[in-house]
């Protein structure tokens, strides 16, 4: 996988992409109750969200938290910094679904990007049931031939092709690996758009593609660029490989 | 019949095509009732595929029928053999269904006649959006002139709508737009100027808003953004003013405001989509609205509108410490945000920018809130994350109608707490 496959808009000038330099304050954490509603909760909150999502996410089923009911912190020193939730999960296309669970997130201490842990109480809710929906879109699209191929999902209106749907939300289940291994106390990303998809051929009975991702990080509102390899199952769920950080597009005016 | 036929061994079926092009539709004007007996005979002929919309019946009435063009020589030579008379009325049935759409996707919003042609349930481009606030001037020049504050860094004008019943008014400002991508705020925007026009001399709360104070709407506040984002990158931020010594292009305008400026909760990397630029007011598009409010000097509330969060904001972004005012402005966003929500069940979060969403230094509301303008509020509109900056068009107005309620929660208690 190149990087310079992914075309970057137009009159876009490919630079190498250049480090986050954000002079933010450093968050001064101690242990503490936290506001449920405000960021340090919700940060970790969406940590929860991208971790149930590798696990339990599939083309036809995503995971997110309704609210964020009680929040604190507990400093753990050099282990890291400690956050314990209690939120309301829901299935997001099923409205009547909420289940209350609690959840810990650790954020390590360090000067590198490292992943935080986190666990969650109520694994039997998450755990999916088979649906007929996953089978039939499995069978489908893992006949001989099967190509799929698109880019822009949604478009810039926010429109989706319903045939398009199932592998949009592959995608989020997917970006969640990702923007797990991104995450600290200092980022909540979400997908903000597809940028490309591209079916290869199944391989070990798993539907195989290549996803070129746009992820928006909140608190930098930076566009981050992902390409990523992604196999599914209905039997497998979601697994995620070959993930490419893409250059930056710079747009440099047109020259005279 | 012999005619018959001559025509059932002339014609070859073919396999009707989606389309109508080449297709006529023959107006035919039988003369007694062989005739009739003939066509009846005609229309029952099923590899012709003729379409009767006016089914022969009677001599005395014309009888329309649409024939599919494989089908036009044979008709007609059948019409022209029996010698029965015909007009063509319509010559080639898919260019009219063609100037049909044309026609309807004017009126629809492509060319609208009128703010009331106008397309709320799409997104827009700044053209359309700069045709739009011209014809709501022209169709209400009593209560609504524009104004051009400024101009943007490729020379765009930077248009405000000013709703006014009267002179030495106290004013209201709601910008939308300034960070382009936001693609939800330009279109809610819209709505509510249309919105306001029509509720003047309507509904009795807009009304007595408008009798005491003058509203000053700003629809698309980075214009240059707002084209880039429909031409080139549908993510663009920023300004578009290029920085010298950098390949990056682009100010942040929601960080180059003069209070805070320069705070942790920017940045002084050009690249960076937080870049706060050069100095304070470096961008026109900032410096405008910042000449704009001192020159008036009576503004008493100050909204400004982003995507996405669904969260209502109160100073300050760029420190901790609570802001004067802070007890009013919670208590009012508390009520603005349940009102908000009561229309279609939307949750938002409210409370000082820097608590709430993060730190953000030499914001909008910081500035004017110093400038003593105390109902300075930022609004994040929908979603939380789903489709984020790419909010599909069927959600524009029932954010716009919701986000309204919460404006007019914060417009009514402007009016009701004079200061």
């Amino acid at each position: 996988m190149s990087g310079d496959e992914v075309a970057c808009p137009a009159n876009c000038v490919l630079l190498i992409h250049s480090n986050k330099s954000t002079t933010e304050d450093s968050l001064v954490m101690t242990s503490r109750k936290l506001n449920p509603d405000y960021y340090e909760a919700q940060r970790a909150a969406n940590a929860v969200r991208y971790y149930i999502n590798t696990l339990y996410g599939t083309p036809f089923r995503l995971l997110s938290f309704s609210k964020v009911h009680e929040a604190r912190t507990e400093d753990l020193g050099e282990a890291g910094m400690k956050y314990y939730l209690e939120i309301s999960v829901k299935d997001c296309f099923n409205k009547s679904s909420d289940r209350r669970c609690s959840a810990e997130v650790v954020y390590p201490r360090g000067e590198s990007q490292q992943p935080p842990q986190v666990q969650i109480s109520c694994d039997e809710f998450l755990q999916p049931n088979a649906s007929a929906e996953e089978e039939e879109f499995f069978k489908r699209y893992s006949a001989a031939g099967s190509a799929v191929s698109a880019k822009d999902i949604p478009d810039s209106h926010g429109r989706i092709d319903p045939e398009m749907v199932p592998f949009k939300n592959l995608a989020s289940a997917a970006s969640s690996f990702i923007m797990l291994n991104e995450s600290n106390e200092n980022t909540l990303f979400n997908l903000a758009q597809v940028a490309k998809i591209t079916q290869l051929e199944s391989r070990d009975d798993q539907l195989r593609f290549e996803y070129a991702v746009l992820l928006h990080e909140m608190i930098s509102q930076e566009i981050i660029r992902w390409k990523m390899l992604v196999s599914w199952s209905p039997a497998g769920g979601v697994k995620v490989s070959d993930t490419e950080l893409l250059p930056r597009c710079h747009c440099k005016p047109p020259t005279p | 019949m012999r005619a018959l036929l001559v025509l059932a061994t002339v014609f070859v079926a073919v396999f009707g095509k989606e389309t109508f092009e080449g297709h006529q539709v023959l107006r035919i004007t039988a003369i007694n009732e062989v005739q009739i007996k003939l066509l009846k005979e005609l229309s029952e002929l099923e590899h012709l595929q003729l379409d009767f919309w006016m089914e022969p019946i009677h001599e005395d009435l014309p009888v329309d029928v649409r024939v599919p063009f494989q089908s036009l020589q044979p008709v007609r030579s059948f019409l022209a053999y029996n010698e029965i008379y015909y007009d063509i009325m319509i010559e080639d049935l898919q260019d009219l269904l063609d100037m049909e759409q044309r026609e309807m996707m004017r009126s629809c919003g492509f060319l609208p006649r009128s703010t009331n042609d106008y397309d709320y349930t799409n997104y827009h481009t700044l053209d359309e959006i700069y045709s739009f606030i011209d014809m709501l001037v022209q169709e209400n020049p009593k209560l609504v002139s524009k104004i051009v504050i400024g101009q943007s860094y490729e020379g765009r004008p930077l248009n405000v709508l000013k709703f006014s019943t009267g002179d030495n008014h106290p004013g209201i400002w709601i910008d939308t737009g300034i960070h382009s991508r936001e693609w939800i705020t330009q279109a809610s925007g819209t709505w509510f100027a249309k919105k306001i026009a029509t509720d003047y001399g309507r509904d009795s709360a807009l009304t007595a808003i408008l009798d005491k104070f003058d509203i000053f709407l700003e629809i698309s506040t980075n214009p240059d953004g707002y084209d880039y984002t429909h031409k080139t990158n549908r993510m663009w931020r920023k300004t578009r003013k290029p920085n010298p010594g950098s390949d990056c292009v682009g100010v942040d305008p929601n960080r180059n405001w003069g209070t805070g400026f320069g705070g942790g909760g920017s940045s002084s990397n050009p690249c960076s989509e937080t870049y706060r630029g050069p100095y304070v007011n470096s961008e026109s598009e900032v410096k405008s609205i910042v000449d704009f409010v001192k020159s008036h000097g009576n503004l008493k509330a100050f909204l400004s509108i982003h995507s996405y969060s669904q969260m209502l904001l109160y100073p300050y972004g760029d420190t901790s410490t609570p802001c004067k005012d802070h007890v009013e402005l919670d208590d009012l966003a508390k009520k603005a945000i349940i009102d908000l929500k009561s229309l279609h069940g939307t949750s938002y979060t409210y409370g000082s920018t820097y608590d709430t969403i993060y730190q953000a230094s030499g914001i909008t509301t910081d500035w004017t809130y110093d400038q003593g303008i105390k109902y300075s509020y930022t609004f994040e509109l929908r979603d939380t994350g789903s489709y984020g900056f790419l909010l599909p068009a069927d959600q524009i107005i029932p954010t716009a109608q919701e986000t309204w309620l919460a404006l007019m929660a914060i417009m009514e208690h402007t009016k009701n707490n004079p200061y």
